[in-house]
């Protein structure tokens, strides 16, 4: 799935992903982690990444079973490194809008990972059972 | 709650002598942030502003929108005023609490209780 650097067509994708995972009877709080982190996931492709450049692209592959859902994300950015965001949870940062988005995905999600670019993110979050 | 049957931002205010009460319906991502900060900006006339905002009927809320609840902390505190947060479901309440966000934006179980 390709989406330029729109965010109302990465609500759209976002929404048509989710509805790919409800089928599969994802709990809603594995339901929420998935939303948040492909929210996250691309709206910093499209304002980081792409800086909202309408040029370029962001690319979604996907893949959903009853185990688990991944996502991976690229934009055509020069990427970014990780070790350069700052803490959102150090005094100085808490208010300031810095950070706080990757580190609530890395919360959430099971697995998160970038490219060594750092302009790809790989997201996973494996299924809830609560028969188990 | 089905999170892939999203229910668009619904924002109702009430005000008394006490303050306002925002109550957020549906989902707050990264297009409804700039509506529901516009929403809590307008209430900074008030002479001490009280903003309670209602989060019992919530499904989602992004780092978008927390954002935005954090710009407009920092414009009420600029009148001496603040925000209280009402029931969170216990995804965003963990948002809050993993961020440390739960320190500044305190929460109450219910409005009466905030309104206090």
């Amino acid at each position: 799935m390709v989406i330029s650097s729109n965010l109302k067509e990465a609500r759209q994708l976002e929404e048509q992903l989710l509805r790919d995972v409800a089928r599969f009877g994802y709990e809603e709080a594995d339901a929420f982690a998935i939303k948040l982190a492909l929210e996250e996931g691309l709206v910093n492709a499209i304002k980081h990444g792409n800086k909202y450049d309408q040029k370029k692209t962001v690319r979604v592959v996907s893949q959903i079973d009853e185990h688990e859902a991944a996502f991976t994300i690229t934009d055509e950015g020069a990427g970014f490194r990780l070790t350069d965001v700052p803490d959102p949870t150090a005094d100085e940062n808490l208010e300031r809008p810095c950070g706080r988005g990757l580190m609530l995905i890395r919360a959430f999600m099971d697995e998160v990972s970038y490219n060594e670019t750092g302009n790809q993110v790989r997201l996973v979050k494996r299924r809830t059972r609560l028969d188990t | 709650m089905t999170l892939s049957a999203d229910r668009p931002l619904q924002l109702d205010v009430r005000q008394d002598e006490r303050g306002a009460v925002v109550s957020a319906h549906g989902n707050v991502d990264m297009l409804d942030a700039p509506a529901l900060q516009d929403q809590l900006q307008k209430l900074l006339p008030l002479s001490a502003p009280l903003v309670v905002l209602d989060l019992s009927d919530l499904d989602f809320i992004g780092p978008a929108g927390i954002d935005a609840l954090l710009t407009a902390r920092q414009a009420l505190q600029a009148r001496h005023g603040q925000i209280r947060l009402v029931h969170p479901n216990p995804e965003i309440r963990r948002m809050l609490q993993l961020t440390r966000l739960t320190e500044i934006l305190p929460i109450f179980d219910t409005v009466e209780q905030a309104m206090e």
